[in-house]
């Protein structure tokens, strides 16, 4: 409990002390997340206070649409069934609302991060799952295929002088279905 | 002036220096304030789990959207995950669905504790692990509303956020040092967090010439409607941009000043509502209106 002293200002107890100094850590932290820093050092002290970090949210970065907003990207599946029939413009977004749409576009960015641009079979792995889904949608397809569309809207000059945007295809991948053997 | 008198004036000066800031961080304080940041957080939470309820299992289940291998690459294995608790009840007998749904039904169970506000910081512990583990189970999407949301909830273990609002003793908040240091922790927080917001978005130059807007309003799947007529009227996404930059850039010290207090709370809550309506980011922007309205009212800074 703090105190008044004679002269009317509040004492500092030593508990009080520990808590302003933890409190003084926790924020110093937050900064370190701030400006993407994580807590400097290799052994078992530092990793404990990295895990604080992640455990209080400290680490996390504040960038929300900075400096720029980048290009959005979709996916569209077409599915073959066994008899060549072809389906065009599969979704896998469904009325279920904008935040499961947040979510779903958070994977579909992963198509475009560094680690999918420098290896294709992170990438075909990403299409993989997502075919999966659609093979799971659609019992009778024997083929489905992948269609990543990027949107990068113009700019407010190029509007005005005449230029749209459009989805452009940034990349195409075709899977099989693989059907399970029955167990003898 | 002699050594000795300059030593006088400096030990004044350091000696008030040091009562402000006892003053500052332990002068005790109502929890009313903390009290509205848990209510106002539980609520934007149990609305959030209510618009997510139905694709729940898309998104956290081995069988969803995304396969666990590709979810297991995407994910920080440090942090921990359901794929415990629900292994355990798969052993029970319960199917993955069943073991997921009631893990989460003990989320939703604690926000909505969490909202009474009796055992306030049991309640949020257990919900804060709870959405930590389910953002990291499966593949989340986790974007900036589970990220605050993550936040808010540590703090809440912490702080005194049950002494108001509580269901039975409703109109007596209890009044403590700890409630004035955790306000002034979270203000501190938000102020830090906006400035390095707006710098980051200060660096671009889609910031300066209305662009950031532009491309964001007519982003297909943002906008509820057609923005391209802002193309007729540059100066309008421009001016907005740089309001934008002015809030958060200034909202530390702002907030700070009982004169433009009360003008930045409005602002600030002004374009958070503007992004969940404009942007369609409702959970987003309700969410970030919380700690504004709650940390920084008249009423909280009155000792």
């Amino acid at each position: 409990m703090n105190r008044r002293s004679d002269e009317g200002n509040i004492t500092v107890s030593f508990f009080q002390g520990m808590v302003l100094s933890i409190a003084l850590g926790h924020l110093l932290l937050v900064s370190l997340g701030a400006v993407y820093k994580d807590f400097p050092g290799n052994n078992p002290v530092s990793a404990g206070i990295q895990w604080y970090s992640k455990a209080s949210g400290a680490d996390s970065s504040y960038g929300f649409f900075a400096p720029r907003v980048g290009s959005k990207v979709r996916t569209i599946f077409d599915s073959i069934d066994g008899g060549g029939v072809k389906t065009t413009n599969l979704r896998l977004e469904k009325d279920s609302g904008r935040e499961a749409a947040i979510r779903l576009g958070g994977f579909y960015d992963e198509f475009t991060s560094k680690e999918a641009e420098e290896d294709p079979e992170f990438r075909q792995q990403l299409g993989a799952t997502l075919a999966a889904a659609i093979f799971t949608e659609h019992p009778e397809a024997v083929q489905a295929v992948l269609h990543l569309e990027e949107y990068d809207p113009v700019s407010m000059e190029a509007y005005r002088q005449g230029e749209r945007s459009s989805w452009e295809e940034i990349y195409q991948a075709t899977f099989a279905r693989i059907e399970e053997k029955p167990s003898p | 002036m002699n050594h000795r008198a300059m030593s006088e004036v400096s030990r004044h000066i350091f000696t008030g220096r040091f009562a402000a800031l006892q003053e500052f961080c332990f002068k005790p304080a109502s929890a009313e304030p903390l009290g509205f940041f848990r209510l106002g957080l539980s609520a934007v939470l149990l609305l959030q789990a209510w618009l997510l309820y139905p694709v729940f299992l898309e998104f956290s289940s081995a069988a969803g959207l995304v396969q666990r291998e590709v979810a297991r690459a995407l994910v920080d294995p440090s942090l921990p995950t359901l794929n415990a608790a629900a292994g355990l009840l798969i052993s029970w007998g319960l199917s993955e669905a069943s073991a997921l749904y009631f893990l989460g039904s003990c989320y939703v169970l604690s926000l909505g504790a969490l909202l009474l506000g009796r055992g306030a910081r049991c309640w949020a512990l257990l919900a804060w692990y709870l959405h930590w583990c389910l953002v990291n189970t499966g593949y989340s999407g986790a974007y900036g509303a589970d990220m605050y949301a993550h936040i808010f909830l540590f703090y809440l273990i912490w702080l005194p956020a049950g002494d108001a609002y509580v269901l039975g003793r409703w109109a007596k908040p209890v009044w403590s040092w700890q409630a004035c240091l955790g306000i002034r922790v979270l203000q501190v927080h938000m102020g830090l967090s906006y400035l390095v917001s707006g710098v980051e978005k200060a660096s671009g130059e889609m910031w300066w010439n209305g662009e950031i807007l532009w491309r964001s309003l007519n982003m297909p799947g943002y906008s509820f409607m057609d923005f391209h007529w802002l193309a007729a009227y540059p100066l309008l996404p421009t001016l907005l941009g740089l309001a934008t930059l002015v809030i958060e850039i200034g909202y530390g010290l702002a907030m700070s000043y009982g004169r433009t207090r009360r003008w930045w709370v409005v602002a600030t809550c002004g374009m958070h509502l503007g992004i969940a309506v404009f942007l369609r980011l409702p959970i987003f922007g309700l969410l970030m209106c919380v700690p504004t309205l709650a940390l920084f009212r008249e009423k909280t800074l009155q000792h």
